[in-house]
């Protein structure tokens, strides 16, 4: 369960390939693929395990200029959606 | 003198029949390489040939990447390749569909340097398309309806694309096609219609590479009350040229960035329809525009 205070690292074995504004993720452990289109590339980036996903919420609200309602459930989802496929973990 | 020579062939028929039957030789070539298909039996050749027939030479060419076997043993047949394990099969079909398969792994193993992907390749106007999809999903139809309108043939089961130069090379295993009477079919009823050769002129096989122009991913229902394309992001292009790729799970890291590079250059879209002629001639229609256009 991924809650706000939650810190979602990305796993150290995924490999990244960035295309125009898209990134595709690798993991060659558990061979899972995934596309990620720039705002869900965006916080991929931020999931470092630096962060928690309320910092990750806040972060991306700013860069791209919109409110933080409206971007958490997008986050939130992005960050479930990635744990479930065992590309994070936190 | 007579006398003694016939006592010494029956104290060992082996004498007699010390000449190995003949072993006749045909030859299937991909790129610079080819691979030896050999049996004892000319008929049995025929059967195997008429999967390959558009990249059969007359003499080996390059290097010889395997010589395969296939003859009648006790009733079944075997399958190998020189110093290897036999694979003993029952029935013929049986036999040259594995033969087959380890012919196209040869090919496939030999070039790691470029994507296989399951697709039907054609070219129109000297640019390449291929079509991606998995088992029934209409590939070879679709193919088949593109050469009606002239369209080159390159393959109906297998694009290799070399992603250096972003050609893909004309891989032509003989065509056939499945004659269904048309309706809905689960994959696994699907699967035990046979499928029927499509004639070829050979003059209608491409030879060389051909710089590939568009990608189409296949998603056949009969429902739909028209043909639609729906272009692709190049994330989703690499992410269903993964799906469909043949290459090996061990070179996927490399293989990702390749895909990447051909994706970013080519575009994509998934192709809705529900019959192979109108979708060819809504694709055929769509690349005239495009190459009339300024």
């Amino acid at each position: 369960m991924i809650t706000g205070q939650s810190i979602p690292s990305r796993l150290r074995s995924v490999l990244d390939y960035k295309l125009l504004d898209e990134l595709v993720i690798y993991d060659p452990v558990s061979a899972k693929v995934a596309a990620l289109n720039s705002s869900a590339g965006a916080i991929w980036e931020l999931c470092d395990g630096s962060r928690s996903v309320d910092a990750i919420c806040k972060e991306v609200a700013e860069h791209f200029g919109v409110s933080l309602e409206e971007v958490s459930m997008h986050v939130r989802v992005a960050v479930e959606r990635l744990y479930e496929l065992g590309l994070l973990c936190v | 003198m007579r006398i003694a020579r016939q006592r010494l062939a029956s104290k060992d028929p082996g004498l007699i029949g010390a000449a190995a039957p003949p072993i006749y030789p045909i030859y299937a070539a991909f790129a610079n390489d080819h691979v030896s298909i050999c049996s004892e039996s000319r008929s049995l050749l025929w059967y195997v040939a008429r999967n390959v027939e558009p990249m059969l030479t007359l003499e080996p060419t390059g290097t010889n990447l395997g010589t395969f076997y296939i003859n009648q043993l006790n009733g079944g047949f075997t399958v190998h390749e020189r110093d290897s394990s036999e694979h003993r099969l029952r029935d013929l079909q049986s036999a040259v569909r594995s033969l087959h398969h380890l012919l196209i792994k040869r090919f496939i193993d030999s070039r790691p340097d470029l994507l296989w992907i399951h697709a039907g390749a054609v070219a129109f106007a000297g640019e390449a398309l291929i079509l991606v999809a998995p088992t029934g999903q209409g590939k070879s139809t679709l193919v088949g309806e593109f050469l009606e309108w002239g369209c080159s043939y390159l393959s109906d089961e297998i694009a290799p694309i070399d992603p250096v130069s972003g050609a893909v090379l004309p891989f032509p295993v003989s065509p056939w096609k499945r004659i269904t009477m048309g309706g809905h079919l689960p994959l696994e009823r699907l699967q035990k219609i046979p499928k029927v050769p499509m004639r070829v002129a050979p003059t209608a096989v491409g030879t060389g590479p051909i710089p590939l122009r568009q990608i189409y991913f296949l998603c056949h229902n009969l429902r739909l009350p028209t043909t639609s394309i729906e272009s692709c992001t190049p994330g989703t292009t690499v992410l269903e040229m993964a799906r469909n790729s043949f290459n090996s799970d061990e070179t996927r890291v490399p293989e990702l960035a390749r895909l990447c590079t051909v994706a970013n250059r080519v575009s994509a879209a998934y192709l809705h329809y529900a019959f192979a002629a109108a979708a060819a001639c809504e694709i055929i229609r769509t690349l005239i525009s495009r190459s009339e256009s300024p």
